[in-house]
């Protein structure tokens, strides 16, 4: 019996992964031995019990078939079943946080020009989507697609905004419902919130948390900005109550300066609404400012269970489903348990034949297409600027879909080597497009090996020991998207 | 606490279920079929339901004494025996090990059933689902088949529906429409498919489409035609010739002969165990293909002792064979046999079982509309044992799911179980 690589927890036991059954299995103090290859002198039950577990390919190694080719059909037909179509409306913006992924910090974006989106711009990307969404590649029904205006600060081209809007209204697209989105530092909320709440905007507004949490949310003079974000915010609870409880949320970035527990607070007291607390983005950081990044801003979100240490888990969902431990463990759970399927055809797939495609990388335009405001369309807005698939023409926009099957096909080829044989490769959050590129190779900055991954497992597998409920609560209420 | 007595750790495998009947609970071991019915006792219960509960991470303390107990002694030594599990001294190992249960989770895409109206995971991708069409192209057909509109409530038949013949246009439309979706199968059938007025049509445009063909003609109608195949001899292998075996004596030796040599698939429809035999000697005179050979049991309504010999679950049916980890999951969720599934009539009405309520007209309706209705609120395609006389049963998802025999009977415990 080959030596087994076996997981550790803080509570004392031992486990074996199985890659092949996409299972745990406790390894009974007994068994270790034999899993350590050591047969002499052990109880025969034990020896009998590893055969079986042998003869049933518990320990059978299983690589998973990785391919690197999209068919150009299918990324079109992505298109036509889009989740979301982002427009960067402008890149001028009223404030200078220090953060922002615009600033000094971050070195992976076109340079600011405070550049305005044309409306041809939008119209030609508008006309070229809505001729595929009509088409019979939508393969949806009572699909959503959400159009979001994104910036810089978005209301500082509101006329684009209010003739998008008009433009999408007229085109009449019936199998379609349209939804819209911005994200919002609040400046000028007490301008346009009346046709905001008109066309029931979902607003996200931008506030890390009271005056002193907000510190880093400053105008181009140095400003705090809280003061007439607050006011503002307040008038659009006070002139439009109904809009405000059903379609606007605020997110606050953490950071050195604030407390996740007084910025919950804060929110609650104030505008009686849960936060969303988002990580500084760690991607296309400028290595000549890393170092000040790190020491002056960015700071790591705690979770619910390193604050409390208790082991009582709350009633309240709600506050569970938020926190980063949970939501690593509901990964986790997702990926390596071997009990959840992301469609019903999964129930009848043999999983060894299964296809994957390396890395998490989202499958193009599966979730959305970014169109920025010099012209340029790539999968998402948080990719370098520099790598877009496509650009509107002077008069239409025309996606070579061979070419981004292939631009695809190329980056997946030059990390794929690693996926075969890292452990998270069934849960990678990786995009392969914010990997560095060194020489024609990608060097992913996560990987690990099944034997590092003991590590990692070992984690998450202590903290199903200690809090035990977790597991079925995130099986039967926790959904990932 | 110290009562002097030695505590142990008891644990089962994650590939263990536990499904709990009345009066009972099932002890299943899905790697290698072990079956253990435990049956009321007090102890065993109270040990069976702190396994249950959701946060006992399938293990639970036990103490010497009870292990002392005859039942629960034995209990523990059949589930050690089958490997399903454990007992580990207290002192040996660490915390309470934690064993992920089978459970299992589906993710939001998947389940619209759980999803609000407006939710945006709505209906995105949703053709992916629909994996098979049956089209009956027209209701025209002169054998008068004593069971005609029984025939295709419990198999893929042809039906004389009544409802008249699909205009060509409406029909290329929408093989145009499922080819799009990714629909894998097509099936085709009538009334006499043979006599349908744009049958060579079809046959010049079926060609193009990527998706599987396989057209449904009695062998009465097929007869007269055998001799001219030039007509649509490229489709010969797609062709499944329905033979009801008390119409043998209808299939002369050269019609036998050529749909032999012709490598067709024959459907033979049987209702009693004579007609197994007459269709075996046929199968044996004729020396076809076994593989070419398949069974269609028709439940006539005076059948029964046929269906309980040949349909009917017994236990060894169960015990038999090994029912694994996702055919269980398969059968919690949704009907193995029906999921997927759409059957479109002349005139557009359209159904997931013929036995089941009309879902909507294709022709008034989007095919997408008509998956979504299903996937949200419909009947047939979630169908699963847990329902009638079978939810409380300890098996229902080691059995089949429900067949349109269970429909057609209007009884869902075919089995000698219960």
């Amino acid at each position: 019996m080959k030596k087994q690589i076996l997981l550790n927890t803080q509570g004392g036991n031992s486990y074996y992964y199985s890659n092949n059954s996409s299972s745990f299995y406790f390894v009974h103090p007994q068994m270790k031995n034999v899993l350590d290859g050591k047969v002499d002198g052990l109880e025969p039950y034990y020896k009998a019990k590893v055969e079986f577990w042998e003869k049933n390919g518990v320990f059978d190694k299983y690589e998973p078939y990785f391919n690197t080719h999209i068919e150009p059909d299918k990324i079109k037909q992505s298109v036509a079943n889009i989740r979301q179509v982002v427009i960067e409306v402008t890149d001028r913006c009223n404030l200078a946080c220090h953060y922002c992924i615009y600033g000094e910090y971050y070195n992976n974006y076109d340079e600011r020009t405070g550049k305005q989106q044309t409306f041809e711009n939008v119209r030609a990307l508008l006309d070229y989507l809505v001729e595929i969404w009509r088409s019979e590649l939508n393969v949806s029904f009572k699909n959503t697609i959400s159009i979001a205006f994104y910036g810089g600060e978005p209301l500082l081209n509101m006329a684009l905004i209010e003739k998008t809007v008009e433009y999408i209204e007229l085109a009449g697209l019936k199998s379609i419902e349209f939804s819209y989105n911005m994200t919002t530092n609040g400046l000028l909320l007490h301008k346009y919130m009346d046709f905001l709440a008109g066309k029931k905007v979902n607003l996200l507004v931008s506030l890390d948390g009271d005056r002193d949490s907000n510190i880093h949310r400053v105008t181009r003079n140095g400003e705090n900005s809280f003061d007439r974000v607050f006011e503002n915010v307040k008038l659009l609870q006070s002139r439009h109550p109904d809009y405000f409880e059903r379609y606007v949320r605020f997110n606050a970035v953490m950071h050195k300066n604030c407390i996740e527990h007084d910025v919950r607070r804060f929110f609650k007291k104030y505008f009686n609404k849960e936060v969303d607390i988002s990580q500084l983005n760690t991607v296309g950081l400028n290595p000549e400012k890393l170092e000040h990044f790190q020491s002056m801003v960015f700071k790591q979100r705690e979770t619910w269970f390193d604050k409390s240490k208790r082991k009582k888990i709350p009633a309240n969902l709600k506050d569970l489903v938020s926190d980063r431990m949970v939501i690593q463990f509901g990964a986790f759970i997702d990926g390596y348990c071997g009990n959840t399927i992301l469609s019903y055809l999964d129930l009848f797939e043999d999983r060894k034949r299964r296809k994957y495609i390396p890395t998490g990388t989202c499958f193009p335009f599966e979730r959305k297409l970014f169109l920025t405001v010099n012209g340029k369309i790539l999968p998402c807005e948080r990719m370098g600027q520099n790598q877009f698939l496509s650009k509107v023409g002077k008069k239409d926009v025309v996606v070579d879909y061979e070419s981004v099957s292939a631009i695809y096909r190329s980056k997946y080829e030059k990390v794929v080597r690693q996926c075969r044989t890292c452990a998270l490769w069934k849960n990678c959050g990786q995009c392969v497009f914010s990997q560095k590129e060194e020489d024609g190779k990608i060097v992913c900055p996560v990987y690990i090996s099944w034997h590092q991954a003991n590590v990692f497992f070992s984690e998450l597998l202590s903290f199903a020991e200690t809090y035990r409920g977790i597991y079925e609560k995130v099986l039967n209420k926790l959904m990932l998207v | 606490m110290d009562s002097g007595l030695t505590q142990y750790w008891f644990y089962l495998e994650p590939y263990v279920f536990l499904f709990k009947g009345k009066g009972h609970v099932l002890v299943y071991n899905s790697l290698n079929g072990f079956y253990l019915k435990c049956e009321e006792d007090i102890l065993l219960d109270h040990v069976l339901l702190k396994l249950l509960e959701p946060d006992s991470g399938y293990c639970i303390r036990l103490d010497s004494g009870l292990l002392g107990n005859e039942t629960v002694k034995l209990f523990v030594a059949q589930i050690r025996n089958s490997f399903s599990g454990d007992l580990a001294d207290c002192k040996s190992v660490g915390v309470r090990p934690f064993i992920f249960k089978p459970k299992l989770k589906v993710l939001p895409e998947a389940s619209l059933k759980h999803l609000k109206e407006d939710d945006v995971f709505s209906g995105r991708n949703i053709m992916k689902n629909l994996n098979e069409v049956t089209l009956f192209l027209n209701s025209s057909c002169d054998r008068n088949c004593r069971s005609c509109s029984g025939y295709s409530r419990q198999f893929d038949c042809c039906l004389n529906s009544g409802r008249g013949e699909m205009p060509w246009e409406r029909c290329f439309n929408l093989l145009l429409d499922i080819e799009n979706s990714g629909v894998r199968k097509v099936n085709f059938s009538g009334g006499n498919l043979l006599a349908y007025t744009h049958w060579r049509q079809l046959l010049s445009g079926v060609e193009k489409f990527s998706f599987k063909k396989k057209f449904y003609i009695h062998i009465e109608n097929l007869e007269p035609l055998l001799e001219r195949f030039d007509a649509f001899d490229v489709l010969l292998p797609d062709v499944r010739v329905i033979i009801p075996v008390w119409n043998l004596e209808a299939c002369s030796d050269e019609c036998a002969g050529m749909i032999k040599s012709y490598k067709m698939d024959m459907d033979f429809v049987v209702s009693s165990e004579n007609d197994v035999a007459c269709l075996n000697f046929f199968v044996d005179r004729f020396g076809i293909d076994s593989s070419k050979v398949h069974l269609n049991l028709f439940y006539d309504g005076h059948n029964k002792s046929f269906f309980e010999k040949n349909v009917y679950t017994s236990l060894s049916d169960i015990t038999d064979y090994v029912v694994d980890k996702n055919s269980i999951f398969r059968r919690q969720t949704l009907n193995e046999y029906f999921y997927g599934k759409l059957i479109i009539l002349p005139d557009g009405d359209t159904y997931a079982n013929l036995n089941h309520p009309c879902i909507g007209n294709v022709f008034l309706q989007s095919l997408k509309q008509m998956v979504y209705a299903e996937m949200k609120q419909g009947k047939s395609w979630f169908y699963t044992r847990d329902r009638g006389k079978c939810k409380g049963c300890s098996n229902k998802y080691l059995c089949p799911s429900p067949s349109n025999y269970e429909l057609v009977m209007r009884k869902m415990d075919l089995c000698s179980i219960l």
